[in-house]
């Protein structure tokens, strides 16, 4: 079919696989890298759907700075995971009970009513969905709101004057106020429990730095 | 401008009173106690902030009192005009109000029990009340929200804070390793819940409840997202008629949303993803696992909160979201929670048996009062809805009570801190030690098991009611015999205050600060029973909305959902009733 097409397949089992590489791999920094790769995939999906903001966004944030931490923990903390390759652990069957008795909660459904015919029939379609859906969805909080009732808008006017950023200016903080104001009591509750959980109170002396020390580390000049 | 003819910025839509006000005190103490407070006194101050929180949610009750009287004077009882705050994200009805004013009184009255144990149980820091009160806010939240958004945040804020509060004595390996297990376990439940949202939204294109019910019952045939219509015929919208939008657009009918064949799938699957997540939340039975170490390990003050106060608030959600627009699929969710709550009752009453740690004790029988909740919400009755809160306020009671002698009976020997009471064999003999105490223990104990002159006797018998009435015969015969093995756990527990074979009990000190609200609690154990009337009408009058709902719903609309899986749900109800 269309470019564009082939391209959302491409993108999404190119998701599937680095995440399932993230998993799997043993070694900490492949798997890390294999993260980035995952985020820049869904940031050109992203940008295939025409959300070009949030594409943007989810490189800057994730690639640029989430990854980058991870990282440097990685190489300070210096962890070897060498005994989880060969430990049997307990964890495995509770992981394929859960996953067993979701399982049979899903096949319970009916099944007859599923026709995958309609993603392949309905995909481009779709796709100029995605496009306005972030207007729509704007639109539609205007339309619902006004209770069960129709009243006449000028849409195409009020649609084409707004820009991307500033519609999710307008999201955030007019129509989603009141999530945003949780999420930044969820923050700030996180915040004071690792405070306190890293923060030890009885020892208020700095680590100070020893030169001596450190300079002489693997000089075999003062050890020997 | 164009959003205030729409009521943005109305107070009329402006529900939650209660939450903005602890919320800024919240961000208040956090001020004053980190700059001013903590420096100079430390943790000699430790009282006061908990009693100081006590006030301010006995005061934001007031608050919910005040918008119940806003509520009167609307017209509230006719369908059309049902309220709802912060563009329908929250639900502003009696059901929401009254659990609020409910969550928030009995946390007061959690904070004032704690106020005087904290010392003992050296959690000093003065986070640990922050933490708490920011569970508490999302308690509140939970109790009244009205979409998915929400709901993940508000259940994000409880769990957040309760992964920090079960880990928050850092220097016991058992409580950090119970805060880590209960952090997976709630990202595994959190993101269940996420997925189960999203495939909702992306077959409805809405997230919330009302909206997705609007659309399930006000068309006949087809169903489109709305952005969709704008997207295939622009013009269609400008006009009033939704009838017209209906006959125009059968044109389309291979893309159109049809929701009676294709897409019910999707959104059963989404369904069934978040009452799972929300069940293992409320560690109902094969996702109960985790609650057995993470009550054991976690610090005990924590414990009495995970297992006391956190419960309503999650079945207030089950219920709003059952009870709105999956009414329509009543028929897949009472398979489900019938399974869940038979498993959940025979192991909470199987699993106690051999316990001796009174913790885990107490999680296996929190594990089968969820489960006999569950099963009255289950019978898909308002009478149901009813007895599933009155079952619910009256484990709280009796909980409040057991949780209470727990944290205050303290041994007498050299280090009695370290050796709080957390096997059942310290009870030995409290009976002659002391005879209160061991009276309203017992009490408390008998009323969980459900012995008649309690008010546990009466929300037990009404669970074997409504599941009579609904013709659950066998289920509920089995559930009897359950419960009859579940009270050798609780008898043996009397057996052990009052008639050990021993000379001499270990003696025990007890602190009376707040001996006045224990003694409280006690009455009401025996006076609701000689007189519940009050307790009913409350109930009645909060559940009196989805009654209307639940009319509504099969009178008016066409029943095509209901005939589309009368197959399945014939097998359904083969495998239950018979």
């Amino acid at each position: 079919m269309s470019l564009i097409f082939n391209l959302y397949f491409v993108l999404s089992f190119g998701i599937v696989i680095s995440a399932s590489f993230v998993v799997f791999l043993t070694n900490p920094i492949y798997s890390l890298l294999w993260l980035v790769i995952s985020f820049l995939f869904s940031a050109s999906l992203l940008l295939l759907l025409g959300q070009e903001f949030l594409g943007l966004i989810f490189i800057v944030i994730y690639v640029g700075a989430i990854a980058v931490l991870f990282l440097f923990l990685v190489m300070l903390l210096d962890l070897k995971f060498k005994n989880l390759q060969n430990k049997k652990n307990n964890l495995i069957f509770i992981v394929t009970f859960y996953s067993i008795t979701f399982l049979l909660f899903l096949l319970i459904l009916n099944f007859n009513y599923i026709k995958f015919e309609f993603f392949i029939y309905n995909i481009d379609l779709i796709f100029k969905q995605f496009k306005f859906e972030l207007k729509f969805l704007l639109m539609y909080f205007l339309f619902v709101t006004n209770q069960f009732s129709f009243v006449f808008i000028n849409w195409i006017e009020f649609v084409n004057s707004l820009n991307e950023i500033d519609l999710y200016g307008f999201v955030l903080y007019d129509i989603f106020v009141l999530q945003l104001l949780l999420v930044g009591f969820i923050l700030l509750s996180v915040l004071i429990g690792v405070v306190f959980l890293t923060n030890s109170y009885k020892s208020f002396k700095t680590r100070d730095q020893s030169i001596f020390k450190q300079i002489s580390v693997n000089s075999n000049f003062f050890y020997k | 401008m164009f959003f205030e003819q729409f009521g943005f910025s109305k107070l009329k839509f402006f529900t939650i009173f209660c939450e903005y006000f602890i919320g800024i005190m919240l961000v208040y103490i956090l001020v004053v106690f980190v700059l001013i407070i903590s420096n100079i006194y430390g943790i000699l101050i430790q009282k006061v902030i908990a009693e100081l929180v006590g006030f301010i949610l006995l005061l934001s009750c007031f608050l919910i009192l005040k918008d119940i009287v806003r509520l009167n004077f609307l017209n509230l009882y006719s369908y059309q005009y049902i309220y709802f705050g912060f563009n329908k994200f929250i639900d502003f009805n009696l059901l929401s109000c009254f659990t609020k004013i409910i969550v928030c009184f009995f946390s007061s009255i959690y904070f004032f029990i704690i106020s005087s144990f904290l010392k003992d149980y050296k959690l000093i820091a003065f986070e640990y009340i922050l933490l708490l009160l920011f569970a508490v806010l999302g308690l509140i939240l939970l109790c009244s929200t009205n979409d998915f958004l929400t709901t993940f945040l508000a259940i994000e804020l409880i769990s957040l804070c309760s992964y920090l509060l079960a880990s928050f004595r850092k220097m016991s390996s058992y409580s950090l390793e119970a805060g880590i297990k209960y952090l997976i376990i709630g990202a595994i439940s959190s993101s269940f819940f996420l997925m189960g949202s999203s495939l909702i939204y992306a077959y409805t294109a809405s997230i919330t409840f009302v909206d997705i019910k609007f659309l399930l019952t006000n068309s006949s045939n087809f169903l489109v997202s709305p952005y969709f219509f704008y997207y295939v015929a622009p013009d269609l919208i400008l006009s009033k008629n939704l009838s017209y939008l209906t006959t125009e657009l059968k044109f389309f009918e291979g893309l159109l949303f049809n929701y009676n064949t294709k897409y019910t799938f999707f959104i059963e699957m989404g369904m069934v993803f978040i009452i799972l997540s929300i069940f293992i939340k409320l560690a109902l039975a094969p996702f109960h696992v985790w609650s057995l170490e993470v009550y054991e390990g976690a610090p005990t003050i924590s414990t009495f909160f995970f297992s006391t106060l956190t419960k309503l608030s999650f079945f207030v959600f089950l219920s709003r979201f059952c009870f709105t627009f999956y009414i329509y699929y009543a028929e897949f969710w009472i398979f489900y929670n019938a399974v869940i709550g038979f498993l959940s009752i025979l192991l909470g009453s199987f699993g106690g048996i051999k316990q001796k740690k009174i913790k885990t004790l107490l999680a296996y029988s929190s594990i089968s009062h969820m489960g006999y909740g569950l099963l009255s919400f289950n019978s898909f009755s308002i009478l149901g809805l009813e007895i599933l809160y009155f079952y619910l306020f009256t484990y709280i009671i009796s909980n409040i009570i057991i949780w209470y002698i727990i944290l205050g009976l303290q041994k007498i020997q050299k280090n009695y801190i370290y050796k709080l009471s957390k096997n059942i064999g310290d009870f030995v003999l409290l009976g002659k030690s002391n005879k209160f105490i061991a009276f309203s223990l017992s009490l408390a104990f008998f009323s969980l098991a459900g012995i008649p002159p309690l008010l546990g006797f009466l929300a037990k018998f009404g669970v074997f009611l409504v599941l009579i009435v609904h013709k659950f015969y066998i289920l509920c015969l089995l559930i009897i015999l359950c419960s009859l093995i579940s009270t050798f756990y609780y008898i043996r527990l009397v057996k052990i205050l009052y008639f050990e074979n021993l000379l001499v009990g270990k003696l025990y000190s007890f602190k009376t600060d707040y001996m006045l609200i224990f003694c409280f609690f006690v009455f009401l154990l025996i006076f609701l029973f000689v007189k519940p009337t009050f307790l009913f009408l409350l109930i009645h009058k909060m559940v009196l909305f989805y009654n209307l709902e639940y009319k509504l719903t099969f009178i008016n609309t066409n029943s095509q959902f209901l005939y589309l899986n009368t197959n399945f749900l014939f097998t359904n109800y083969c495998l239950i009733k018979f």
